[in-house]
């Protein structure tokens, strides 16, 4: 994984929405219908990935604070990975303007690291399924569907 | 029936368009001479936040399909000004065809997006058959499908949606929709119901119609406005989607409802207008005072009592902005911060419901008042 620390990624807006709460982040793939959580170390990976921090760097940052390596590194890569692998973020090729050393200081406010867990919803995929885009008339416009009585409605 | 219009019969297809801007101001001009013949209706009414809306049905027969789901929300001033305007036709019974799509199957996203029309000016969807323009500058939204007789049930229940959620999010103000029940009474201030469906929210907003303590502003669809004083929560719909559990498990509402049926889903829900079963219980805007995300819990065998547990902001917005942002496309991001900076502002709690559903409201009073003054300050 060494040869990809330098990477840069960003928030793959506008299909991913996100918000930091007091005690979580939650993100919202528009695009997939899955929505997914995190908090403690996956909130302030994610807080530095997004705001413009490579990889290495961040594994840098979180050893110096937390002291020694403790798996951090790994744990980093693994939870990078799954945030790829769900189109949460994207590679970036240009280098993006990087948060200030003070900024990283201030966000590295937890006791100590624990491996960050991405919690994955899938309950609402059902939502985007409502009304799939079959054939077109001779106007051009989609038939109406009756609603498919196996399709989970909205309540 | 063959409304008033002349012209061309035959389906227009859409050459040369040079973008939003230019189809929508074609179909802007479709709906308007569908909408000024001599059968046309117009009605005015409140949608929340303290926005007007003016709906220009083509016929009496698409606002008897439509208007009902809205109808305790009319305005009683005549020639009063309005926000926003809606122009609503079909082309079955208007006789106008309508302009073919200028985008292809390609272009429809799975929420009902439609890419390359939706930008800063304009809003495009379609979705159950239904196609919605809006154009966000002049406050105009266009609604249209090919034959309104073919309607689902959800359209009926929950009509202009879509455009009522775009005249809301791109607004420039604070209102906003959301997808969530909420009760409430005068001196308690409301409750927000949170999430997916089965999770109970509908049955609790049900059951206060039965207990005279409560008011009722929304099972399914409500609007908030967060300015910079304390929440509130706005009737939108006076209507309610019921199956044959919910219906048997609360008899007396059975009785009442089933005269104001608006409709049926094939094997599934059916559709009634709460307003005129239950006129009394309906308040248009309360102060909102928190939000409850009910879950319906096998293991809560405290003698049927539910049992409340306070969460977080973050498990608040999970339980609110999913399902609202999938159902209310087009501004994700934004309606997304709004969504958590009213959980940052109002507490948040998990009801466990007990085993007695008629009896939820009841206890959620208790809570109310238990609460007290240890809510957050709005």
């Amino acid at each position: 994984m060494a040869a990809t620390l330098p990477i840069h990624y960003r928030a793959n807006t506008p299909k991913v929405v996100y918000e930091a709460f007091e005690d979580e982040t939650v993100l919202i793939n528009l695009d997939s219908g899955n929505y997914f959580s995190f908090s403690g170390s996956g909130a302030l990976i994610w807080d530095c990935i997004v705001r413009g921090d490579s990889v290495g760097s961040v594994i840098e940052n979180l050893q110096q604070h937390f002291g020694g390596s403790n798996g951090i590194a790994p744990a980093v890569e693994d939870f990078v990975r799954e945030l790829v692998e769900e189109n949460l973020i994207v590679e970036i090729t240009s280098e993006p303007a990087k948060a200030s050393e003070e900024v990283a200081r201030q966000r590295m406010t937890l006791d100590r690291f624990e491996r960050p867990a991405l919690q994955k919803y899938t309950d609402m995929q059902d939502l985007l399924l409502l009304d799939p885009i079959h054939e077109v008339d001779e106007t051009g416009w989609p038939h109406a569907l009756l609603p498919n009585p196996s399709t989970k409605q909205v309540e | 029936m063959i409304g008033c219009f002349s012209g061309p019969k035959r389906p227009t297809a859409a050459q040369n368009i040079a973008g939003p801007a230019d189809y929508f101001e074609r179909v802007l001009a479709v709906a308007a001479a569908a909408c000024e013949c001599s059968e046309a209706v117009t009605k005015s009414i409140h949608i929340g936040g303290g926005k007007r809306a003016t709906i220009h049905f083509c016929d009496s027969a698409l606002e008897n399909l439509l208007f009902p789901a809205v109808a305790h929300q009319e305005l009683s001033e005549e020639k009063i000004e309005t926000n926003f305007k809606i122009l609503a036709c079909d082309s079955a019974h208007s006789g106008i065809p309508m302009w073919s799509p200028p985008w292809t199957n390609q272009d429809y996203v799975s929420s009902g997006d439609i890419v390359r029309y939706n930008n800063e000016g304009f809003c495009a969807f379609f979705q159950l058959g239904i196609l919605r323009l809006y154009d966000v500058n002049r406050r105009i939204g266009l609604w249209w499908t090919r034959d309104y007789t073919q309607l689902p049930l959800h359209e009926r229940a929950a009509p202009f949606l879509i455009l009522f959620h775009w005249c809301h999010a791109l607004g420039g103000d604070s209102s906003f929709l959301i997808h969530a029940a909420a009760i409430g009474s005068e001196d308690r201030g409301a409750v927000l119901l949170a999430g997916r469906g089965g999770s109970g929210k509908s049955t609790t907003a049900l059951a206060s119609l039965l207990d005279d303590t409560w008011s009722y502003l929304a099972d399914d669809y409500c609007v908030v406005r967060a300015g910079a004083e304390r929440p509130t929560v706005h009737s939108l719909y006076c209507s309610a989607k019921l199956d044959a559990k919910t219906l048997a498990a609360f008899p007396a509402l059975s009785r009442r409802v089933s005269l104001y049926e608006i409709g049926r889903e094939p094997g599934g829900k059916i559709g009634f207008d709460l307003y005129r079963s239950f006129p009394e219980s309906f308040r248009r805007e309360l102060p909102l005072r928190a939000m409850v995300l009910p879950r319906v819990s096998k293991e809560n065998n405290n003698e049927g009592q539910p049992r409340f547990t306070r969460v977080g902001s973050g498990a608040a917005a999970r339980a609110l902005a999913p399902s609202t942002l999938f159902q209310l496309p087009g501004v994700g991001a934004n309606n997304f911060r709004m969504i958590a900076a009213l959980t940052n502002r109002i507490p948040s709690f998990q009801l466990a419901l007990g085993g007695e559903p008629a009896l939820v409201p009841r206890f959620l009073q208790q809570f109310m008042q238990g609460l007290g003054r240890s809510m957050k300050p709005g």
